[in-house]
C-alpha cells in the first residue's frame, strides 16, 4: 500500500523515468494491478509511462489498463521507487530481481546481462574520466572489505570494530572514486544481497559478484580451474565483465565453458 | 541477532568469500598475502562456527590453496606455508583436512604429514 501511494505520487508528478516495476510472485498480482489501474484512471491527463518488465520496456498510456493487464497477468509488479536515486540510470535495476530467481537459466541470463551492461558503463566512465597515473585500485579489494566489514563483529571488541569501520569507509571511498556509479551501486547491492534468504539469491548474487569482480588482469594470471568457476553465460557476452584497468580494456576474456556452477550448486544442495 | 539472521550472515560471508576466491581476484596482482591470510582465517572461523558450514568453508580453503599455488603471485609459497601452519595447528583430523592434505601433498615436494 505504501508502495502504491508512492506510485501515485510519482505519476502525479510525472516522474515517470524513475518508475520501475519488477516482477514479483504471482499471488500479489491482483491487488497491485487493481491499484495501478485505479491510479492511472485517476489521472486528469493521459500520460505515457514506461515500465521495465523482465528487462523489456513497455510503454503504456495512462487510462488504459489493457497494456498493463496484458503484461501483468503472469507476473506481478513490485514498485521500487524509494530505493533508487533519481539520477541513476535504471538500466541495472531490473536484473537484480532475476538474480535471485530459482530458475538457473533466469539467474544466469540476469548475471550475464548485468555484467555486460556494467561493462558498458564502466568503459564509458573510464573514457570520460581524466587520466590518473599510477592509481590502479581495483575492485577486488573493495569487494572483500565490503564483505568483511559487513559481517558481525564481536561487540566486546570495540577497538577492532572501529578499525574495521574505518577501513571499510576508506575502501568504500576508493571504490566510489574508481568506478562508475552503477558499478559501485551494483557491488554494494550484490554484497548485501548475499545475506538475503529469498529464493536463490545467495547463489545468484554470488555468481554475479564473482563475475563482476573477476578482471581481465586476474583472468590471465589465474590458473585454469576445474569445473568450479565456469558459469554459463549468454553467448552474446564476448569480453570480460569490467575493465578496471585501462590497459586491459580491449582484452578479450578467456572463453568460458558451459558447465554448471557445480561448486555453488553443491554447497547449496545441503543447506 | 536472531537465529535465522545469524545463519544468513554466516552464509553471506561464505558466499562472499567464495566469490572472491572464484573470481580469481584473491590471486590477482593487486591482492596481497595479508588479504589471503584474512580470507583463510575467515573460512576457518566459519568452518568452526557451525558444523554444517564446515564442508563448504573448507571447500573454500581448498580452492584458495589450489588457486594460489597455481597462480603466479610472488607470495604464493608464503601463502601455502601459512595455510599449512594454520590448518595443522589444530591436531584434530577431519575429512576436509585430509582432502587439503592430499592437495598439498600433490603440490609440494615435502608432505605436511610427518
Amino acid at each position: 500500500m505504501l508502495a502504491m501511494s508512492r506510485l501515485s505520487a510519482g505519476l502525479k508528478h510525472l516522474e515517470l523515468d524513475s518508475l520501475e516495476f519488477i516482477a514479483v510472485p504471482a499471488e500479489r498480482i491482483m491487488t497491485q494491478r487493481a491499484w495501478l489501474c485505479l491510479d492511472m484512471a485517476g489521472l486528469a491527463e493521459p500520460i505515457s509511462a514506461t515500465w521495465l518488465f523482465a528487462g523489456t520496456q513497455l510503454t503504456a498510456r495512462a487510462k488504459s489498463c489493457e497494456a498493463v493487464d496484458q503484461y501483468l497477468r503472469a507476473t506481478i509488479i513490485h514498485i521500487s521507487l524509494q530505493s533508487k536515486p533519481a539520477h541513476m540510470a535504471s538500466n541495472v535495476l531490473p536484473f537484480f530481481w532475476h538474480l535471485a530467481s530459482s530458475s538457473k537459466d533466469a539467474r544466469l541470463t540476469a548475471s550475464a546481462d548485468l555484467v555486460s551492461t556494467l561493462q558498458t558503463f564502466q568503459s564509458t566512465y573510464l573514457e570520460n574520466r581524466p587520466a590518473v597515473d599510477g592509481d590502479e585500485d581495483e575492485e577486488e579489494d573493495e569487494d572483500e572489505s565490503d564483505d568483511e566489514s559487513g559481517e558481525e563483529v564481536d561487540p566486546s571488541d570495540d577497538e577492532e570494530d572501529a578499525q574495521i569501520q574505518e577501513e571499510g569507509k576508506k575502501l568504500d571511498k576508493q571504490l566510489a572514486s574508481n568506478n562508475a556509479e552503477d558499478v559501485v551501486y551494483t557491488v554494494k547491492r550484490l554484497v548485501r544481497g548475499l545475506a538475503s534468504s529469498r529464493e536463490s539469491s545467495r547463489l545468484g548474487f554470488a555468481v554475479a559478484l564473482t563475475e563482476v569482480s573477476s578482471t581481465p588482469g586476474s583472468e590471465s594470471t589465474n590458473a585454469k580451474p576445474s569445473c568450479s568457476r565456469a558459469w554459463t553465460l549468454s553467448p552474446h557476452r564476448k569480453s570480460c565483465p569490467l575493465s578496471f584497468d585501462r590497459r586491459h580494456t580491449a582484452r578479450p576474456c578467456a572463453a568460458r565453458t558451459s558447465e554448471t556452477p557445480c561448486s555453488l550448486d553443491c554447497s547449496a544442495s545441503h543447506l | 541477532m536472531r537465529g535465522p539472521d545469524v545463519r544468513d550472515a554466516l552464509f553471506a560471508r561464505l558466499f562472499g568469500i567464495t566469490s572472491i576466491i572464484q573470481s580469481g581476484s584473491l590471486f590477482a596482482p593487486t591482492s596481497s598475502l595479508e588479504t589471503f591470510d584474512r580470507v583463510i582465517d575467515n573460512l576457518l572461523e566459519l568452518g568452526q562456527a557451525k558444523g554444517w558450514l564446515r564442508e563448504s568453508a573448507w571447500w573454500g580453503i581448498l580452492g584458495a590453496t589450489e588457486g594460489v599455488s597455481q597462480g603466479n603471485v610472488e607470495w604464493a609459497a608464503k601463502a601455502v606455508d601459512s595455510v599449512v601452519e594454520k590448518v595443522y595447528a589444530d591436531k584434530a583430523w577431519s575429512q576436509e583436512k585430509i582432502a587439503l592434505t592430499l592437495v598439498l601433498e600433490a603440490r609440494r615436494p615435502v608432505s605436511p604429514l610427518r
